[in-house]
């Protein structure tokens, strides 16, 4: 139920930034060094970021920016704002009162709009979006809040990437062999056909990660302080999953059962007293290998077997 | 002009300063000359800085200097190819040994390869000599592992400060995992660790260092820091961990004053449930 | 001459072998440094190796907008800090012992001048340990002003100040010295 009033929201916002002047525009750039390591830094205040690893030996960007008016963007997070305050008002949630803050936002909006007639739009030029290479590797930044940016990129697949989202959308990441990190704070951190390590942390949004293989050199770390984190492995992929949830639920479709990670310390020290809340638990698949941790506070963890 | 000047003169010449007028122009000359307890000075300066007793160290120095490089390079490898096949510490760096000494850079300077194999065949004497007897052979490999464990030890440690030192925090977070297979006992590690508690951006980080902390048998030393980052951390996650941490390991002392803050400030929703919950326990 | 700043650029890109080339040239100066710091030879070698250890884990905080000499000055001289700290009770002047040490060393070196040298020694070993820190890194160590200064974060006025009144207590306390010998 939700789940469904969040993606009705999602839908308004989408229109309410129609209105909005966008540009777009695509890039191409060769890499300085063919067949070398890549890497790739991404710094956007708002928009949504997808990235997808390709064969090729470049980088591929399109980038659409739209300018957010500073009045829309309060009216957005004031509708965030009621909405939330709706939706965590422990009555049930009333989608004809949430119906009502939106449209009368959007009615109180269109009662304001001044008349054009005989005035054309002044192309905004502050408009900004940096893209840097050298010797493979790549920058790429947006730090205005008042821009929203859409980033579809393509990238070889053993790419590095390095990627903060502040608001806006989602980061998605298909098929990167390289290792990741990526934070997020208002989106999904969603990836499939990565190989780790992977550090992700976002604040309550969603993290689901399908890892084709298990990169053994260094360990994957996926941190949420309110968000789900939902993981799927190969069924003969090598690993240590650790798992750790102070509030939600932990869900497991693997062979290997968890073991409380302080029940084995506890042996160690000859019994002394712990308290423990939301302690680690662990399960060696396949004879286990690299660490995988996943953490959140509030959220549940879902580890999944393919 | 005053014996000040003459003295900087001086210095600045002997010390290659850009910066300074370094001529020496015949007012000052006759100034010196008419002052006898300035050109001693002078003397004294020259006669300090021509003295030359440099000592040398021993060649113990260079063994331990050139055993420690390889087994960085050994390492280094180790950690470059896949570490799912792990193969048995002896072999690779006998490996490593081979490898070094083909280094073609290294070639050039010969010194280094006589010691590398000065290394290499002290280091075969003790797997093939067939002129001990068993019971010494023994000995030898017994403190022979004893020795490769200390070392071990001491080249994680190395391997950790080097780690938690990079920009990723995949890499930082090895380095957490090779810290944990030291004792810890290394204070510059510790100094390190606790620093990068403090400050990484990286809240996965952190929770391992938590974690790697949870397993000493006491943080005597380190409990008023974590007791400071502890009542100022605003991440939920790390704060609980960190007060966990300190009721599981702390001293009695330090238990009651965090719980003295924790009951005092204002805390949001997640942290006075887990408070709630603390309080709840500890009555018990 | 070779280029330490890139010699140490090329161990940070991975090139580790190239450590042994800033060792072999600089291994004497740290050692005498460490040496005239007032630790005896065993200590000296230890933090000579722990010097380098330190290098090799720290390369990657090298950023060669100092000289790879200052630099390699300022870990020496926290690694010597360091050992102070653990090791309170450690006194400056070394013991009797590694003092004979020295002694014979110098006579199979250089006989003639083992008197005056002893005394440069001691009378370094007799002044204050900023004025003491400040010879021996340019007398020694060779750094120049620029160097110094970084290092010791002052500025060069204050370090050409400093290094004046340093020469003048190791003066005064040289002539005290030789007119005991005398």
């Amino acid at each position: 139920m939700k789940k469904f009033n969040l993606a009705l929201l999602g839908l308004t916002l989408s229109t309410l930034m129609q209105s909005a002047y966008a540009i777009e525009k695509t890039y191409s750039l060769p890499l300085s060094n063919p067949g070398e390591p890549v890497s790739l830094e991404i710094e956007v205040h708002t928009g949504a970021i997808y990235i997808e690893g390709f064969d090729g030996e470049s980088i591929e960007v399109s980038a659409t920016m739209e300018e957010i008016e500073t009045n829309e963007l309060n009216k957005i997070e004031r509708i965030i704002k009621d909405v939330s305050a709706e939706l965590n008002d422990g009555r049930g949630n009333n989608i004809e009162k949430i119906g009502e803050i939106i449209s009368g936002h959007k009615n109180k909006h269109k009662r304001k709009q001044r008349s054009t007639e005989g005035l054309k739009s002044v192309k905004n030029n502050s408009m900004q979006l940096e893209i840097e290479e050298e010797d493979n590797e790549i920058e790429i930044s947006s730090e205005y809040s008042t821009q929203n940016v859409i980033l579809h990129i393509k990238v070889p697949k053993r790419t590095r990437l390095d990627i903060e989202l502040y608001k806006g959308g989602d980061v998605e990441i298909n098929n990167i062999s390289g290792a990741i990190e990526a934070e997020a704070f208002k989106g999904n951190i969603i990836a499939s056909g990565v190989s780790g390590p992977m550090v992700a942390e976002t604040h309550n949004t969603d993290i689901v990660v399908s890892f084709d293989k298990l990169n053994q050199k260094n360990p994957t770390s996926l941190t949420s302080h309110s968000g789900n984190i939902d993981i799927t492995i190969n069924k003969n992929t090598a690993a240590k999953v650790n798992v750790q949830s102070y509030k939600g639920e932990i869900l497991s479709g693997l062979a290997t059962e968890f073991i409380a990670s302080e029940d084995v310390q506890r042996k160690n020290k000859g019994g002394k007293q712990k308290i423990v809340i939301g302690g680690m638990m662990s399960a060696e698949v396949n004879g286990g290998g690299q660490d995988i941790t996943l953490a959140t506070y509030n959220g549940n963890v879902y580890v999944r077997s393919k | 002009m005053n014996h000040q000047t003459i003295i900087d003169w001086k210095l600045s010449s002997i010390n290659n300063d850009l910066t300074a007028e370094l001529i020496l122009t015949d007012e000052m000359q006759q100034y010196i000359e008419a002052n006898p307890e300035l050109v001693k000075e002078l003397a004294f300066i020259d006669a300090f800085w021509q003295q030359d007793n440099q000592e040398l160290p021993s060649n113990e120095l260079d063994k331990r200097f050139y055993k420690m490089l390889l087994q960085a390079q050994t390492t280094q490898q180790n950690i470059e190819t896949s570490q799912v096949v792990k193969q048995p510490q002896q072999s690779s760096i006998f490996t490593g040994v081979k490898n070094w000494l083909s280094a073609s850079s290294i070639k050039p300077f010969a010194q280094f390869a006589t010691l590398g194999l000065v290394f290499f065949l002290g280091f075969n004497a003790n797997q093939n000599s067939n002129s001990v007897s068993q019971q010494e052979k023994n000995l030898v490999a017994n403190s022979g592992i004893e020795n490769l464990q200390q070392e071990v030890s001491s080249l994680s440690a190395m391997l950790a400060l080097s780690m938690l030192d990079k920009s990723s925090a995949a890499e930082r977070l090895t380095g957490v995992a090779y810290s944990q297979q030291t004792d810890l006992t290394d204070p510059l590690l510790m100094k390190t660790l606790m620093s990068t508690l403090e400050h990484d951006r990286s809240t996965a980080v952190k929770l391992a260092i938590i974690n790697t902390l949870n397993h000493l048998p006491d943080i005597s030393e380190q409990e008023s820091q974590i007791l400071a980052l502890a009542v100022k951390e605003n991440n939920t996650l790390v704060k609980v961990e960190l007060c966990s941490l300190l009721l599981n390991v702390g001293s009695q002392e330090t238990k009651n004053e965090l719980l003295k803050i924790l009951n005092e400030s204002e805390l949001n929703p997640d942290m006075a449930d887990f408070l709630q919950r603390i309080n709840a326990i500890s009555h018990i | 001459m070779v280029n330490e700043k890139d010699v140490m650029l090329q161990v940070q890109a991975g090139q580790l072998d190239k450590l042994a080339l800033l060792y072999e040239s600089n291994k004497v100066k740290l050692f005498n440094y460490f040496r005239k710091k007032g630790n005896n030879r065993a200590q000296s070698e230890d933090l000579v190796q722990e010097t380098f250890m330190k290098i090799l884990a720290y390369r990657s905080s090298f950023n060669g907008s100092s000289t790879f000499t200052s630099w390699m000055y300022g870990i020496a001289r926290n690694t010597a800090a360091d050992l102070y700290r653990k090791n309170k009770s450690n006194v400056i002047h070394e013991d009797i012992e590694d003092h004979e040490v020295v002694a014979e060393h110098c006579a199979t070196e250089q006989a003639v001048s083992s008197q005056q040298q002893d005394i440069f020694d001691e009378s370094l070993a007799s002044i204050s340990a900023e004025h003491r820190e400040i010879i021996i890194l340019s007398r020694f160590q060779q750094l120049n002003y620029h160097e110094i200064s970084s290092l010791l974060d002052c500025n060069l006025n204050t370090l050409k100040s400093k290094m004046r009144n340093a020469i003048t207590k190791l003066h005064e306390q040289y002539n005290k010295l030789s007119g005991e010998v005398q």
